[in-house]
């Protein structure tokens, strides 16, 4: 049986992973990738917080987060997909239209 | 009972799912019919709250997930206040673009609706979900210029950094669960003591202060204000703001009371730096609405000031400041989305001569410039002199000072935009489409207020101190 120990390292684990993913990845696609992996770590410390305490408010805030998550995705690549078709790139070095 | 309570934001949201669903069937013609229905949506919400706010309602609902004291009240009526205008100016804006149809106003609405349950949340849960409905719509409305790829471009900034720090937001959000064993405002802050409750902390008003466009987290607004439709920067530098501060001070100061020391120097820290980037960067653009955008950075600084300082006084000339700065910013860029077109015209040339093609215009940006700039007899001086006052007055004159050095420095770019008004001489150009009803309301509503709230301070300063009162 994993301790509640274990289940905060994976989740900080996860979190460092995605956090560097998000910062160093050059491409729009791969740094969303890297955020979905934070998202998951908050989630993975939620839901383990819940089991171990025998609250459920973590769990039932674990549901909400996977659905917003599904949202804001959606809405990012619709995003993407609309700036893919006029620029033709999702390299973020690429996308430059806008500076001082 | 709760549900009564919640009647603005009932009808809100009602509003916006009546737009989307009447967006469906109308044809194209008859869509302004959408913009004018939103209208009366944001106008009721707005009666209704500030119904509440003059009764003094204190109401918390469900079991203490949504608190309706004057605080959110205070902070839900300039987001429906501001909210107001920026639909005023985003009709005409549209129409150009041929982008008037409902999901805007629907997106708009959301926004509204996600900032007015975020200033009432006291669960970490009901922030989370409200803040994302507001950024999640926030993030669709700066890309919604489809055809133009540097709105596109404006919305996938705001977006991945949006996402980055609401991630971060979440992760500590759920170490402060962990701590604490609750959601609770009022619950959390008390057992979360010790240094993992400190770096869930800093996590969590990150998560904040990319909202609030603070240094740090200011990075994606210079780009987002640029690109995005003018009416939408407007928006997201006024409304968007003010509920981010709202939640964070009340994250803060309910919440974290013990905390006090250390995130008083944080924040003073973060607003030094906000006030010293933003007005620095400013100087060296020549795109006003770019301009703008790192003058609204500074602006941020100056709020949090209050944060800095935490005592009544403080956070009461904060309110009073948001409460001007809205009023003032949304009008300049507002005067700006009469002038550009899908060719630009928002650099510091394409001003020339303003005041001899569109004195109004010139007029009304002139008003907005100065009380940003804070000069006497507008709203913007009377905000700054409460802020820096309370400041020095909380043991933070040094704050104060760096403030007023600040402000100087910030006269070199608001009045270079004046220089070019009234003194540049006009190159002869097509003649700016004319200003629309709804939109010259919300302009010269916009326009009273800065000059009102400056001349006549007092009501609204008495407003701020009282809907304090019992934020504790």
């Amino acid at each position: 049986m994993p301790s509640l120990g274990d289940f905060l390292a994976v989740g900080a684990g996860l979190f460092v992973l995605g956090l560097f993913g998000a910062l160093m990845k050059r491409t729009a696609v791969a740094v969303l990738m890297g955020i979905e992996l934070m998202l998951n770590a908050a989630n993975l410390n939620l839901v383990a917080f819940a089991a171990f305490s025998g609250r459920i408010s973590g769990q039932i805030f674990a549901l909400f987060v996977i659905a917003l998550a599904a949202a804001e995705v959606a809405v990012g690549l619709a995003i993407l997909l609309s700036l893919f078709r006029s620029r033709a790139t999702v390299r973020m070095d690429d996308i430059d239209l806008l500076k001082g | 009972m709760n549900l009564a309570a919640l009647l603005p934001a009932e009808i809100l949201a009602g509003t916006a799912l009546a737009v989307l669903l009447a967006d469906l069937f109308l044809p194209h013609r008859d869509k302004a019919y959408l913009g004018l229905l939103s209208a009366a949506g944001l106008a009721a919400a707005l009666g209704g709250t500030a119904r509440q706010l003059a009764a003094g309602l204190h109401a918390s609902l469900w079991g203490g997930i949504f608190l309706l004291d004057p605080f959110a009240l205070f902070f839900q009526t300039i987001v429906l206040g501001a909210a107001l205008l920026v639909l005023g100016v985003s009709l005409p804006y549209l129409e150009r673009w041929g982008r008037d149809d409902g999901e805007f106003y629907a997106l708009l609405l959301m926004a509204v609706l996600g900032a007015m349950m975020m200033v009432a949340s006291r669960n970490f849960l009901e922030i989370y979900v409200a803040m994302e409905l507001l950024s999640v719509s926030s993030y669709a409305l700066a890309g919604f210029l489809r055809p133009d790829p540097r709105s596109g471009e404006a919305a996938l900034k705001y977006y991945l950094q949006g996402v980055l720090a609401s991630a971060a937001l979440l992760y500590g959000i759920s170490l402060l669960y962990g701590l604490s064993g609750s959601l609770d405002l009022s619950v959390v802050g008390a057992r979360s003591a010790g240094s993992l409750g400190v770096v869930a902390l800093v996590l969590v008003a990150g998560g904040f202060a990319l909202k609030i466009a603070a240094v740090p987290f200011h990075m994606w607004a210079p780009d987002t204000y640029q690109g995005a439709p003018a009416p939408v920067a407007a928006f997201l530098s006024t409304a968007s703001k003010a509920a981010a501060f709202a939640v964070l001070a009340r994250v803060l100061l309910t919440a974290f009371p013990a905390a006090q020391g250390p995130w008083q120097e944080l924040f003073a820290v973060v607003a030094a730096a906000s006030m010293a980037l933003g007005n620095l960067a400013a100087l060296g653009q020549r795109n006003v609405r770019r301009m703008l955008a790192y003058s609204s950075i500074a602006q941020g600084g100056y709020v949090l000031i209050a944060l800095a300082v935490a005592t009544p006084t403080a956070v009461a000339a904060s309110l009073f400041y948001l409460a001007v700065y809205v009023f003032m910013n949304v009008g300049a860029f507002s005067v700006l989305s009469f002038l550009a077109g899908p060719t630009g015209g928002e650099e510091l040339a394409d001003l020339d001569g303003l005041a001899e093609r569109r004195p109004a215009l010139a007029l009304a940006l002139a008003v907005f410039l100065i009380s940003l700039a804070g000069m006497p007899l507008t709203a913007g001086l009377m905000g700054k002199l409460y802020l820096f006052y309370a400041a020095v007055q909380g043991g933070y004159a040094w704050l104060a000072l760096w403030g007023v050095v600040f402000t100087v420095v910030s006269y070199f770019y608001y009045f270079r935009v004046l220089r070019h008004l009234f003194w540049g001489t006009a190159p002869p150009r097509p003649a700016a489409p004319a200003a629309s009803v709804p939109a010259g309301l919300a302009l010269g509503a916009a326009t009273l207020a800065t000059v009102l709230f400056g001349v006549f301070p007092q009501p609204l300063l008495q407003l701020a101190l009282h809907s304090l009162g019992m934020l504790r």
